[in-house]
C-alpha cells in the first residue's frame, strides 16, 4: 500500500461515503476539445493528450468534477434528476516548471447533482470534506469561503449608470477582467481614442447603427465570416465609444465596488457577510436572502463541525482557479496562503448546461479531496 | 558524440539560403550521396560531422541536446518548448527565413484592434453563445502564453495542421494565429493583424545547444568555426 492509498486515505473514503453516495467509476478517457472548452486554455499544459485509432483527439482527466458531468449528462434521464456519487481514482496533471510531485495523483470526491435544497446539498458537501479531513488526522486547517455568485448578482441589480452597468455586469464573473472594467469606469486606466465613426455611432440608435457599419464595411470591402455578425460589431463599436466618451463612475459607486471585489478580511465570518451587506446597499442592492442562506448554512456546519470555523474566512469574489464554482466554494488547507489546499468544493451549477449544450440542467456541488497532501505535504 | 554535430536544413530555399550564407564567410558544403543524401561535409573542417535535417528536426535535437549545433527558426524551437533557453542559445541572427507569428482576425471586424478588444469579443462570445471564442493555430504553445500575458481569458485553441488562413472563412475558428512574412497571403483571405499582435518576429538563427556533450574537442571545433563566421568566440 502506497503513501496514497494508505489507511489515512481509507479513513477520509470511508468518512466520505458516510455522508451518502453510490460508488461511481468515472471514465478517465475525455475528448479534448469538451475539457478544453469547460476548463479553458490555461488547463492545456497541465493536460496529457492521446489520440484514439480514429483520429479522434483525448486528453486524461484532470480532475473528477467535469467527468461526473458528463457522465450525468449521459445517464440523467430529466434534468435536475438527484443523484449523489462518490468517486476515488487518479487524476493526470503535469507539473509545472519546478513543481516537485507526480503527474498523476488520487483523488476522492463526493459529487451531487439536482438536489431541490441547495443550502442543504452545500452544507452535505462541505460536511463531507470536513469530515474526510478530520478522519485523516488533518487538524488545524485553514477554510476559505467564497461565493462565486455574489459578484455578479450585486453588478446585475446594482443602481449603476448606462454604459458601467452593462460593461460590468458582462465580466462580473471573471475576477480580473472585471478589475480591468473597474479601472475603465473608475477613469483610472487611460481611455482610449475614439474616431469620427465610432462617434456618430454611439450616438446613433442601434438599427441605424447597425446600417451605417454595413455601409461602412460594403464600401470597404471588407468581409465578417463565421458566427460574429453584423449586429455584434455594430453593437460592440457602439458599446466601446460610449464607454470612452461616458463619465466615469461616481467615486463613492467605484470605492464600494473595489472594497467589495477585494473583501478578504481573515476577521470573524459573521463580521465579513454583513459588511457585503452594507456595501451592497450603499449600491442599492439588498442581501437579506444572500445573509439569510449563508447564516443557514453556517448554523448548520456549526451545528455538525463545530470546529470547522475556526480558522474561517470569506472572500466576496472566488478565486481565479475556481473558474467552474457559480456559488458557495471552499477550500481547506494547513497552511494560510491556500496554496496546497487538502480539500476543494463548490456549486457549478452551470456546468452541465455547457456540457449538454443546454440539453440538460441540473444543480449541481460537489468536492474533492487529495490524500497525498495529508500530513501538510 | 566524439566529433561536433552541426544540422542543417536539408531542402527548400531555407537550404539555399544557408549554402549562401556559408559561401559567405567562404565555406562549401558538400553534400554526400548526391543531392538526395542527408549528410555533407565541410570544406576545411574534416572534424564536423554535418547532417541535414527538416528545420523542425533540427530544432528537436537542439532542444534534446542530441546535436552541438543547429540552423532553424526561432518560431520552431519557442513552440516546441517552454524552457527553451535553458536548453539553447541564439548565437547568431542570420537575417534571412524572416517569419512573424502574429494574431489576425477577419478584416470587417472593425471594433478590434488591440488584444483587448479580442479579450473583450472572447468573453462577449462566450456569454452569448457559451462557447468559447477558437483560435486555430499550429503554435499552439505560443498562442496559449500570449492569450495568458493578455488575459485572453474565454478562448479555445484549435490545432491547424495546415492552411491556417482559411479557418475564419471555412466557419473552423474566429480568429487565426499563423506565420506571414508580408501579410499578403492574410490580406489575401480578408484577415487583419491586430496592432499589438505580433507574437513573435523569427527569422532563422544559429543556435547552440547546452545540453549536447561539449568536451574540450568540440569547443575548439566550435570555436574554430565560429571564428571563420565572424561571430564572437564561444
Amino acid at each position: 500500500m502506497n503513501q496514497e492509498t494508505g489507511p489515512k486515505m481509507q479513513a477520509a473514503w470511508a468518512a466520505l461515503k458516510a455522508r451518502g453516495g453510490q460508488e461511481v467509476a468515472l471514465p478517465t478517457l475525455l475528448p479534448a476539445a469538451l475539457v478544453l472548452e469547460l476548463a479553458g486554455e490555461d488547463v492545456r499544459p497541465r493536460l496529457y493528450f492521446a489520440s484514439g485509432p480514429d483520429g479522434a483527439e483525448l486528453c486524461l482527466r484532470a480532475d473528477l468534477t467535469i467527468p461526473a458531468a458528463l457522465n450525468y449528462v449521459q445517464n440523467a434521464t430529466t434534468d435536475d434528476e438527484p443523484v449523489a456519487w462518490v468517486c476515488e481514482g487518479k487524476v493526470f496533471r503535469a507539473p509545472k516548471a519546478g513543481e516537485d510531485r507526480a503527474p498523476e495523483f488520487v483523488q476522492i470526491g463526493l459529487e451531487r447533482f439536482g438536489d431541490a435544497d441547495r443550502i442543504e446539498a452545500d452544507v452535505t458537501v462541505f460536511l463531507a470534506a470536513w469530515e474526510a479531513c478530520q478522519a485523516a488526522g488533518e487538524r488545524n486547517l485553514y477554510v476559505r469561503l467564497c461565493d462565486g455568485g455574489l459578484l455578479p448578482h450585486i453588478i446585475a441589480k446594482a443602481d449603476l449608470p448606462d454604459p458601467w452597468n452593462s460593461a460590468l455586469g458582462e465580466v462580473a464573473s471573471h475576477q480580473s477582467a472585471l478589475k480591468r472594467a473597474l479601472a475603465q469606469a473608475s477613469g483610472t486606466a487611460p481611455s482610449r481614442q475614439i474616431s469620427a465613426l465610432e462617434r456618430t455611432i454611439a450616438e446613433l440608435d442601434p438599427e441605424r447603427a447597425r446600417s451605417t457599419v454595413a455601409e461602412v464595411l460594403a464600401l470597404a470591402n471588407l468581409s465578417l465570416p463565421g458566427n460574429r455578425q453584423l449586429s455584434h460589431v455594430a453593437d460592440r463599436l457602439a458599446a466601446r465609444a460610449k464607454r470612452a466618451i461616458a463619465t466615469p463612475l461616481a467615486p463613492d459607486l467605484a470605492e464600494t465596488l473595489t472594497k467589495l471585489i477585494q473583501l478578504n478580511s481573515q476577521g470573524s465570518l459573521a463580521a465579513s457577510l454583513d459588511e457585503c451587506v452594507t456595501l451592497a446597499e450603499k449600491l442599492g442592492v439588498d442581501l437579506m436572502d444572500w445573509r439569510q442562506a449563508w447564516t443557514l448554512r453556517l448554523d448548520r456546519i456549526q451545528q455538525d463541525a463545530p470546529k470547522a470555523l475556526a480558522h474561517a474566512h470569506f472572500e466576496a469574489l472566488s478565486p481565479e482557479a475556481f473558474d467552474y464554482y457559480d456559488g458557495m466554494a471552499f477550500d481547506f488547507a494547513a497552511d494560510p496562503s491556500f496554496a496546497r489546499p487538502v480539500a476543494t468544493g463548490g456549486r457549478y451549477d452551470t456546468l452541465v448546461g455547457e456540457i449538454s449544450s443546454g440539453a440538460r440542467q441540473a444543480r449541481a456541488v460537489g468536492c474533492v479531496i487529495r490524500p497525498a497532501r495529508f500530513g501538510g505535504r | 558524440m566524439a566529433s561536433l554535430v552541426l544540422a542543417l536544413p536539408s531542402k527548400g530555399r531555407l537550404k539555399e539560403q544557408c549554402e549562401a550564407w556559408l559561401a559567405k564567410k567562404s565555406l562549401v558544403l558538400r553534400q554526400t550521396g548526391g543531392e538526395r543524401g542527408y549528410s555533407a561535409t565541410l570544406d576545411g573542417f574534416d572534424d564536423i560531422q554535418i547532417r541535414l535535417a527538416s528545420a523542425s528536426e533540427i530544432g528537436k535535437a537542439l532542444l534534446a541536446g542530441d546535436i552541438h549545433l543547429g540552423i532553424t527558426g526561432e518560431d520552431i524551437v519557442r513552440e516546441a518548448a517552454s524552457d527553451v533557453d535553458a536548453r539553447l542559445s541564439i548565437e547568431a541572427r542570420l537575417g534571412f527565413g524572416r517569419a512573424d507569428v502574429v494574431v489576425a482576425v477577419p478584416n470587417g471586424w472593425i471594433d478590434v484592434e488591440t488584444m483587448a478588444d479580442l479579450a473583450e469579443v472572447a468573453t462577449d462570445m462566450r456569454r452569448q453563445t457559451g462557447r468559447r471564442f477558437r483560435i486555430a493555430t499550429k503554435f499552439t504553445r505560443l498562442t496559449a502564453q500570449f492569450m495568458r500575458e493578455h488575459h485572453v481569458a474565454d478562448h479555445r485553441i484549435v490545432d491547424s495542421a495546415g492552411a491556417t488562413e482559411g479557418a475564419p472563412a471555412a466557419g473552423i475558428a474566429e480568429a487565426i494565429v499563423d506565420i506571414t512574412t508580408s501579410g499578403a497571403t492574410l490580406t489575401a483571405n480578408a484577415l487583419k493583424i491586430l496592432d499589438d499582435g505580433v507574437i513573435l518576429k523569427s527569422e532563422s538563427c544559429l543556435m547552440r545547444s547546452k545540453l549536447a556533450d561539449w568536451n574540450e574537442a568540440t569547443n575548439a571545433t566550435a570555436a574554430q568555426l565560429f571564428n571563420r563566421l565572424g561571430l564572437a568566440r564561444l
